[in-house]
């Protein structure tokens, strides 16, 4: 069974690399884009298992990222990720169909729980 | 303050956020590594790291609370 690939969205190199050393590499198939573009260009390629999507980044937002992503993969299930007050950015996320809101900063443990929880059929690891 | 000067709120606002988030994410990657090394003594000393940087968090709400009553 293939790992699922999920794909990691973010400017900030640092929050990147936390989200990386989150999902154990035995579970997942994990790739990175810097920016909503990067992101497009890989989720047009190849169609991911799960998306973690920052919601303020330079250039495409995340907002018009998860439009985007969404109109693709409408069943790809989309973790958005912000450092924004919660409330109004939660009701935009949600409107525009993401699945998953989680303040930045995140806790590891519930941002694994959270993506075992959605992608249940995940080869076992380490971690089970 | 000694000086009885107000922190202005903009200022411990601020403050919160940044050393908040960095505690945070300490916090969260001890967690991390305690529940995911197969080893004791790593488990145990992302422990000691969680207790440490639990103890600076109340200390930091104390402060930012003492700030915000000026």
């Amino acid at each position: 069974m293939s790992r699922p690939f999920v794909l990691i969205v973010d400017d900030d190199d640092v929050i990147r690399s936390l989200l990386r050393l989150t999902l154990p590499d035995e579970g997942y198939d994990l790739v990175e884009a810097q920016d909503g573009d990067e992101a497009l260009q890989i989720s047009d390629a190849r169609r991911p298992a799960l998306v973690l999507l920052d919601w303020r980044m330079p250039g495409i937002s995340g907002e018009d990222v998860l439009t985007a992503l969404k109109q693709r993969h409408p069943d790809v299930p989309v973790i958005v990720l912000t450092a924004e007050p919660e409330a109004k950015v939660r009701a935009q996320a949600e409107s525009l169909g993401a699945d998953i809101f989680m303040a930045k900063p995140f806790s590891p443990l519930q941002l694994l729980a959270t993506v075992e929880r959605l992608l249940p059929d995940r080869p076992l690891d380490e971690t089970s | 303050m000694n000086d009885g000067q107000a922190i202005p709120d903009e200022v411990v606002s601020a403050l919160a956020h940044d050393l908040g988030t960095p505690i945070s994410v300490i916090v969260g990657y001890a967690e991390l590594i305690e529940k995911r090394s197969t080893e004791a003594k790593t488990r145990e000393a992302a422990g000691l790291i969680l207790e440490a940087a639990e103890r600076l968090r109340s200390a930091v709400d104390a402060l930012l609370r003492d700030a915000r009553a000026q």
